[in-house]
Formats: C-alpha cells, structure tokens, sequence
C-alpha cells in the first residue's frame, strides 16, 4: 500500500472469537477514516436494518493517512462509525471523532484501523500488542474492568499491559527483533453507562478524549466490550518526509508560536495559543500550575490541560460545564472538576445532558415532573445546580433509576414516551434540533449546520462558518472592533476556497440567501469537505478550515493549500483539493445510501418544529444574542445581525427539493442508481435496489 | 494592571423588608428572563428566575479579563454573559418589581457611548445588581458568606415569609 | 575498551589531557569542571579523555504538552517513517498523574563520560569528532549486543534498538538526517526543537549540570507563556510567589471595590 499507510485493518468478531484482517488497499479510494469506515461497514454488515445493539452492529475506529504524522491538527484523529443507539426516531448509521493518542498507536501497531463486530459471551477487552490481539477476560473475576469507570480502566490496563513497569523499555515478544516501547498503551473505552446501555454513552480516551455524540460507549456495552488497548512498535511510511517537513515548517510560520504571543482576532477562540482547551474550557482545577495538552503530533494543544491534582485530564469545553442550565445558581466553577471527572468516568456524552437539564427544571417548575406529579421523580430538584443534585441526576441516568430509567433512552425517546414531545419540542424548551440532537450551532441562523444536520445522522459539530462568519464577526463588535475584513472581501476571499465551485454567493446567509441555489451548492460543498478532509484524510475540525487566519498577510487562511499538502507529502499522492471534494462526495453519498437501506424518508430531512416557530421564545425569555453574518441584500454585502427570524417550512422544503436535485437524489432524497454508480457505488446502487428503494 | 474600578455613580435606595423579601423572590417559569453565554464551543441558554441567579448568570462572564495578568489565575477565559440592551431592565420592572433598580440600569446604560459595546455595558449591570441584591441581604440578615449553594427550598423559604 | 582502541582514539582526535581541560571544542573550562561528575578528576596521560558533546538538549517537562511532535520529528528526518519506538527522545505521559508529574522526558544527555560509548566493543557507539562529538551510532559497525543499551545509566535507556534496521541508536543532535532538508547537528538545527509546538525543547553548547536539574529546566520564561499556557512560572510548574501575590491583590482588590457598594 501507499505510504501513510499499516496495510491492513484489524476485524474483530467477539461472537466467534476470530481475528482476522482486511486489506486497506481494497479500500483505497475513500482515502482514510470515515470513507473507509462507511465502505468496511458497508461490506461487514450484510442487514442494514438491525438496531445498534444487535450483535450483527460493526463499529469501526479508522485512522487515515495523516494521523501519527507530524500534521498539525491531524495527527490524533480517531474517527468512530457504527449503528449508533443515540440517533431518533432511527437508529443512523453515524460518526463520532476522538483525539489523543490513540489513531497513531494503532498504525503504528500495523493496523489503519479496527472493526468490531459480534458480542462477547462474557465481558472481554481487546489487548492489541502489534500484530499480537487478545480478547481478554474484563469480568470482575478477570481483570477486573467491567463495573469500573474510564479512569480506572485505562489505568488498570497501564499496569497490565506495562507489566508493572512504567518506566523502562518493554518487550512486546519474544525475540530481540520483536518491538519494544517506552509508552504507555492507548486506550479506549466505555464506562458503567456504556455498560448499562445507556443510549448516549460515550468512549472515553486519556480522561477527556471522547467520542462522545452518538452512544458508541453503548455499542461497546451491548457487544460486552469494555476496551480496546493498543501498543504500536513499528512505524509508517512517509512518501516524501522532507516534504512533510518542510510543509510542518511553513505552517509554523504561519501560525502562532507559543512563546511569542501574536493576538488572534476576537472571537477567534480556537486560534489562541493553546486552544480552546484554554480558553473554552476554564476549569477550574485545584492546586497550583497546570500544561496544555495536544493530541499526537498536533500544534494547536486544545485538550483542555493537566492539573496538579489531576482532575478533569484533558477535559475542556462542553464536558467541563454540561450542567451549568440546570440552574444559575451553579456559578461557581469550582464544582466543576468533580462533575466533569464524574461524567467522564461514567463516559456520558455532555450535550444530551446539557439539553436535558433545563428541560427537567422546566417540568419541574411548572409542576409537571416532581414527587407526586405526572411525571414521578424523586430527584431532589430543590437543589438544582448544586453537586448534591448533579450526582443524583447522572446516578439515576447511569443506573436506570428514578426517570432515569426512561432518559437513559435520550430525552426525544423519554419526551415520547411520557407524551411531551410535540408540545416541547414545538416551543423549544426541549431543544431537539434535529435526529434528537442536541441544538448547538443554530439552523435559523447559520443555515449550512442546520441544515447538514438535518440531511445526515447527527449534529454536524463542523466548525468552519462558525468561527468565521459568526464567532469573529458578532465579537469584534461586541468589543467596539470593526471585522477583519468588510463583508465583501470577507466573503470573496472565502469563497475563492470553495473550490470547485469558488463562488462567494454560497455565503450569504440573508433571508432570502439561506433558501438559495447558493446555499444549495454551499451545503452541498461543505458536506462533501468534511466527509473527505476533515473526516478521512483526516483533519481536525478545531484547525481546518483556515479561512481567516489573524497572523498571514491580508488574514488570508491556510485553507486550501494546507490539506492537500501535508496530505500528499505523507501518501506520496496527488490529491488536489478539488479532488478531496469529488471523494468526500462519493462518501456522502454512500452514507445517505446507508441511511435509505435504514429506512429513511424526506421526513426524516425535517428539523425539529421550534425552529419554524420562533426566533426568540415569548415574554422575558430574550435569547438574544448578536448573530452577525454577511449577507447580500439590494445589490450589496454587508454584515448583518439575522438573530431572530426563523424558517420556513414551505421555503424549507422547497430548498430540500432543490438539493435533492443538485445530488443527484430522487424526490424522495434517495441518490439514484445513475448518481451512485458514476460515483463507483455500484454495490450501494444494487443493494438499494434489491431493498426496493430505487 | 489596576482592578477593575466601579463604574457606576447610583446609588440605590435601601429596600424595606417586605421590599427586600419581594426583589428576591423567584419568579414563575413563563416569566423568566432567558440570558445567553456564548462560549467558545456553542451559545448556552440559561434560565434566570431571580435577581440572584442573574448575578450567577453573570459570573459567566470573563469579557472584562482580556489581557489581564492575573487572569490565569482565575482560571477564566473569554466567555460573555449576553444581555440585550433594555432586556434586564425591562424584566426588573415588569417581573421583578424593582422599579427603581430597573430606572438605574436604563439610566446607566444611557451614558454608555455605544450600547453595542459589552463590557462596560456588562459591569454596570452587574454592579447594579450586586448592589442592590447586598442591600436585600443586609435588611434581611443573610450573611452572603454563609451558604454558598442556595437551594430552591431556601427561595420559596422566603417567599413564603 | 582495548588499550589499541584507546590509541587510535588519540591519534584520531588528537586530544590530550592538557587540551582537553583548556577547553576543546570550545566548551569552557568553567563548564567543564563544573560538571559535578567532572569535578577534580585529573586523568592520566595514558587514558584518552573523550571531548565533551557540543550541544546538549534541554527540556522542559512541566512546559510539554504530550504532543509527541519531537518523537515524530526524531523518526520521521532519521528514518523517513513515523514511529514512536524509534525515537530517540521519548515522551511517556499518564493523564492520570497530577502535573507536573504526569510528563517525564528522556532525552539523550550526551554525557561528558559516555557509558554507551564506553561499553561499545566495535567502536559502533563513538564521539563523532566530525560533528561537534556527538555521541552517536554508526550503524554499519553495529553487531546488536546491545551493552549500550544496558550501560545508559538512565531508564528508559536513551540508546534504544531498533528491530526494523537491526542497529542500536540513540541521539545524535540530528547531525545524520538525511531526510531533512535542514543542517543539523550541534552546529545546526535539532527536529525536535524545531517542531515543538511548546518550544519546550532548548539547546545549550555549555554542559549542564550533571543532574535531573541541570537538564530539565524552566522554559517557561515569559509572562506571555504563564498567562496563555496557564502555566507556573516556577521551576515545577507552580504559580511563583510574584504571581501569586498579584492574584491575592487583585482579588482583594475586586471585593473592596464590591463592598463599596
């Protein structure tokens, strides 16, 4: 296989005990990581329709080329695919991403990737030494993880796999040519809420690397998985290493250097030196000092830091202050630490308990859920926001008690259930944005997320309009600074990177803009990107797009000579940009495949309703923030503030319309036997086929 | 770099008991004030049912930190407590009942050059707040050192005093 | 080593018990000296005095962000291949160990008395007079007995075997490199100082002292560093008592300015 490459990915059937492998060539095409995942999981799993915890499930962990390679802000990635239990009212074939060190590990254990499938008879762990896989006994009688938490896990399989010994070089074999490593091994793994099937259970990595959308910590637990752990002693090729190190160098130039602190521009979070792990996170850890942490290989050192008393480990960001709508009261950061180290040892996915908070008080404030009420809880809701309450919240979740049993579920199955979802759901309070989802980058507003969410699996979580077009462009003037750049040389020089197409009208976010045949192709692109660079080859999304860049000439970002150019110096490749495009393409539209084999419909493209309703909720509820983004309205750019309006159906649908077009879809979103088979999909166009869905 | 300095020049009547009882209390779930702290991983909803938990919506806020020394060392970094202009103080007076405190918020942000710049707007707020919620405390006798997690059981306490 | 070893050593490098201690190399007879290992030795004329490193890498731990870039950049300009286990630096971290202690490096020393070379019985591990005598292994002489990796007096041992090229190696300060562009060595440039992201990677041509302190050292110099990285100034990580005292004042400072009201 080409450089940047193990060779062969690792299959995993815990039902029969059997380890066997795939070739990675054979699945060349889609690059690395998501594409390949898709692909595996397409030929693995022969019955598209099962439920995510059939044993017949595969869940992949795929690397790409880049990852254990000096690429920055790539070199950690870990994508994660399967049939994921979170995704409502169907069960999608979904993603999440992990950083660390655990991508790397396995290509350098010889492995581009892991496919899981089967279920153990017993608690198992899987002890990946090299090209040496053991399915291990985790049972308490065993080795003593199953019922454990992450932390406890991953240090259990440090001692284990280390021998005891942390320090020195260990063999790893028999022989002296068999490989040794100083490091401690990668793991992976669910904790007591994966165990126990909780729907948004997470896979934990190092404390505070997480997959943590999509209930990949169940699967896990519904296969009796606990972890997967891995050393690798070999190493990868690189098909033109002073390339790659030349590439590394002209990063460093344009990027910020530790030492010398050059200022990002406002609003730019991710681009402060060390990240949003320090900026985004602010836990408050105690003792005194603490480091920035980065996943392998990576520039920007975003993992949210290490204290001196080793609390919330790499943690930042949603982990670190999940609970805080559960009640203002909660204002003080120092309760923090132990909530984020709880959530993360149980490997609970902080967005759907974001969501599900303040959802609760509601209920609980206007008498409906509480000791007594229609909704029975003893939950002690007096207390909410303190520590005492957030304990008893994740408990009761993690052990299926109290209501816990039904939003262990997720809050869209647990709304359903107790007859408060299309009231709840219609206003907002339970703010589902789409596939219940949690609502984070707003669809009314910054159309391309929410609308991407709703045409695939999950919440898009793809930074790329957002740090751009609404972080830096609603903050500079919250601080009295003008944008980088006037909306129309902002919007020009970004859309000169939107290649093929390389048209700035794909930008305006106006009223009108957001239904346009513009924002049809805009969405259609940035599908396409994140599919291939950012989801296979793979890039992190906290680093690419560079769009704006605050330290290069005229702000002009990185992107898009950055992702083919360490890309082709790690494969040897010549991949340009615009073929990135073609292939992530490819990969969307063997995904949607995946999801039509699910049973989707266009009903299933809907965003939740309380986004065709409001723009703000009624009375004193404000939920108003600047929303600040270009648009093009009587013939010219400027930047305007769009908080405040809300979709249309009619409009909403008829956009849909057009982007089924433009795919190459049928009119029920389906793509065509015609789209799938130009784009080599000939085995996607047959199955669909045979299923009688085109 | 010097503290940040109060910025405010009203000063609040001292409130009655009843008056003070009556600024603390909760209010109904219809008649909350929804604020917003954008953070830099998504923007975050936070219902605010009394002038007390306002203050713990605006602890949130770092805006006023940037390029402080010593802000590592509150472990902060920048997030914003968003408040529309008009909102708090329109809330105040229609939900709360303070009058006089929502007068002053008005008044106060009235001076401020360009509302669409936050951080002063944000301090004056705050410090109006504070000021008044410290008086309510002292005409009452609560210590504000002393119970650090108010509970909901402590506000309908007082309500029903 | 064989007495005929010794010999040629020193008609090789020509250096003598009087140059050496006048400074060879251009390293200071301050340095060298002062070296606690050093201190007070006086050798005999027949023993070969092996001429000091001209560069040694320091690091900061309690700076270092786990990154692994050095480990990458040390395999990638000596191998063309990314490894951890080949590197000649190694990072090891535990995410669950509290700071600054959840970091250790290991780099090579380019000790003043190199056991590894001493210990080579092919003259494979030697001081590479040609480029700033670094301690390095010529893989072409190497017959794998691995005694340099037993006699590295520090754990993990920083001359390490790698099974893909059969040869011991270890640190060279990047003088062979041929898959980079770069110069390097200790009169050019080091991959893993240059990539590291923290700059938590420095290079000295003075020995440090022989111990723990001498080599892992406080980068941490700016206040730049401290508020960003929300890192210690001090020489473990911690906060210094300057920077402490101005967070005690300027929290005072903020709770009279709220009690005045």
């Amino acid at each position: 296989m080409s450089n940047g490459y193990a060779g062969k990915i690792l299959v995993i059937d815990l039902s029969s005990g059997e380890v066997s492998s795939l070739n990675t060539a054979d699945y060349a095409e889609y690059g690395g990581g998501h594409g390949m995942g898709s692909a595996v999981f397409f030929d693995l799993c022969k019955d598209k329709t099962i439920s995510a915890f059939d044993p017949a499930n595969v869940i992949t962990l795929m690397t790409g080329p880049i990852q254990g390679t000096l690429a920055p802000f790539g070199g950690g990635r870990c994508e994660v695919q399967a049939i994921g239990p979170q995704p409502w009212p169907i069960e999608w074939f979904t993603r999440s991403n992990f950083g660390g060190r655990f991508a790397g590990m396995i290509k350098f254990a010889g492995w581009d990737g892991i496919a899981v499938t089967g279920k153990a008879e017993n608690p198992v762990w899987i002890d990946i030494r090299d090209d040496a896989v053991a399915i291990r006994d985790a049972s308490a009688t065993g080795d003593g993880l199953w019922g454990t938490g992450t932390y406890e896990t991953e240090k259990k399989i440090y001692d284990l796999v280390r021998g005891g010994d942390s320090v020195d070089w260990t063999l790893y074999g028999t022989s002296r040519d068999t490989g040794r490593s100083a490091q401690n091994p990668a793991v992976v793994s669910c904790g007591q809420a994966g165990e126990n099937l909780v729907r948004w259970a997470s896979l934990i990595h190092e404390g505070g690397g997480g997959a943590g959308q999509g209930g990949f910590g169940a699967v896990f637990g519904s296969k009796n998985l606990k972890a997967i752990s891995v050393i690798g002693t070999g190493e990868v090729a690189i098909a033109d290493p002073q390339a790659l190190m030349a590439a590394r160098a002209w990063w460093s130039e344009n990027y910020f250097d530790f030492d010398n602190y050059k200022p990002s521009l406002p609003g730019l979070h991710s681009y402060s030196p060390g990240g949003s792990g320090n900026i985004a996170g602010g836990l408050a850890r105690g003792g005194v000092g603490q480091r920035p942490q980065g996943c392998m290989g990576c520039t920007k050192l975003c993992h949210g830091g290490r204290g001196a008393t080793a609390e919330g480990p790499g943690s930042s960001c949603f982990d670190t202050w999940y609970q805080a709508q559960s009640g203002v009261k909660w204002g003080n950061p120092a309760a923090s630490a132990s909530n984020t180290d709880m959530l993360q040892s149980y490997g609970l996915n902080a967005w759907e308990g974001s969501m599900a908070l303040p959802w609760l008080v509601k209920l609980y404030r206007t008498g409906i859920l509480g000791p007594g009420k229609a909704i029975e809880s003893n939950l002690p809701f007096d207390a909410v926001g303190s520590d005492a309450f957030n304990v008893a919240f994740l408990d009761c979740i993690v052990n299926g008690t109290d209501i816990g049993a039904d939003l262990k579920e997720g809050c869209a199955r647990a709304a359903t259930k107790w007859g408060r979802y299309d009231e709840d759901v219609t206003s907002g309070d339970l703010a589902i944005a789409a596939h219940g989802y949690a609502h984070h980058y707003d669809a009314r507003t910054e159309s391309e997320w929410g609308f991407g969410t709703a045409l695939g699996d999950r919440d898009i979580n793809e930074h790329d309009i957002t740090w751009v077009l609404y972080w830096h462009t609603s903050l500079a003037p919250l601080y009295g600074q003008p944008q980088a750049l006037p909306a129309k040389e902002m919007v020009e020089m970004i859309g000169s990177t939107l290649l093929p197409y390389s048209d700035p009208m794909m930008l305006d976010f106006s009223d009108e803009g957001i239904y346009s045949d513009a924002m049809v192709k805009f969405v259609s692109w940035h599908r396409a990107y994140t599919r291939f660079w950012k989801q296979s080859a793979m890039y992190c999304d906290w680093g690419i797009t560079d769009w704006l860049n605050p330290w290069a000439e005229g702000y002009k970002g990185l992107t898009p000579e950055l992702e083919p150019r360490f890309y082709n110096a790690v494969t040897g490749d010549d991949t340009s940009f615009e073929k990135g495009i073609e292939i992530g393409t490819k990969i969307w539209n063997l995904d949607r495949a995946i999801w039509y084999l699910q049973g989707r419909t266009p009903a299933n493209d809907q965003l939740a309703e309380w986004q065709f309703r409001i723009g703000s909720p009624a009375a004193h509820s404000t939920y108003e923030i600047p929303y600040i983004m270009p648009v093009f309205e009587n013939g010219e750019w400027s930047y305007k503030n769009v908080w405040g309006r809300f979709l249309d159906h009619a409009k909403y649908d008829d956009f849909l319309d057009r982007y089924y077009a433009f795919e190459g879809w049928d009119a029920n979103g389906c793509p065509t036997s015609d789209t799938l088979k130009k784009l080599g999909l000939d085995k996607a166009a047959d199955e669909l086929s045979a299923a009688g869905k085109i | 770099m010097a503290p940040e300095e109060a910025i405010v020049q009203t000063v609040l009547s001292v409130p009655t008991e009843e008056q003070a009882r009556h600024y603390l209390q909760d209010c109904a779930f219809d008649d909350r004030l929804v604020g917003v702290v954008m953070k830099a991983s998504g923007m975050l909803p936070m219902d605010i049912y009394s002038l007390e938990q306002t203050l713990g919506f605006f602890a949130h806020d770092n805006s006023d930190v940037m390029g402080r020394p010593d802000a590592i060392l509150q472990e902060r970094r920048l997030d914003v407590a968003y408040l529309a202009p008009g909102r708090l103080s329109r809330w105040v007076s229609e939900i709360i009942g303070d009058h006089e405190l929502a007068d002053a918020i008005d008044a106060e942000e009235a001076k401020i050059e360009d509302p669409h710049i936050y951080p002063p707007r944000m301090r004056l707020m705050r410090e109006l707040v504070v000021m008044r919620v410290l008086q309510c405390y002292d005409v009452l006798g609560i210590d504000p050192a002393a119970d650090v997690e108010k509970t909901e059981a402590d506000s309908q306490e007082r309500k029903e005093q | 080593m064989a007495d005929i070893d010794k010999k040629e050593a020193t008609a090789q490098s020509g250096v003598s018990r009087r140059e050496f201690i006048t400074g060879v190399g251009g390293v200071g007879v301050g340095a060298v000296l002062g070296g606690a290992l050093l201190k007070g030795i006086l050798l005999p004329d027949e023993v070969v005095a092996i001429p000091a490193s001209g560069g040694y890498l320091l690091v900061d731990t309690a700076k270092c962000a786990g990154c692994n870039s050095c480990m990458l950049a040390c395999s990638v300009t000596h191998h063309g291949t990314v490894s951890l286990s080949n590197a000649r630096i190694q990072v090891v971290q535990d995410p669950f160990v509290g700071y600054p202690n959840d970091i250790t490096i290991a780099q090579c020393r380019q000790c003043p008395y190199p056991p590894c070379v001493d210990a080579c019985p092919t003259g494979a591990n030697h001081v590479d007079t040609e480029n700033g005598n670094v301690r390095t292994v010529d893989a072409a002489k190497c017959i794998g007995c691995e005694r340099c990796i037993q006699a590295c007096p520090f754990t993990p041992s920083r001359a390490l075997w790698n099974p893909i090229e059969k040869h011991a190696q270890k640190c060279d300060l990047c003088a062979d490199t041929p898959y980079w562009d770069e110069d390097g060595g200790p009169d050019g440039k080091r991959a893993c100082e240059e990539v590291c992201p923290m700059n938590a990677i420095s290079f000295t041509a003075e020995i440090p002292m022989q111990s723990d302190a001498g080599y892992n050292v406080n980068l941490r110099l700016t206040d730049a560093t401290a508020q960003l990285g929300r890192m210690g100034l001090g020489d473990n990580g911690e906060f210094t008592k300057a920077q402490l005292d101005a967070a005690a004042a300027a929290a005072a400072a903020a709770a009279a300015a709220a009690a005045n009201h």
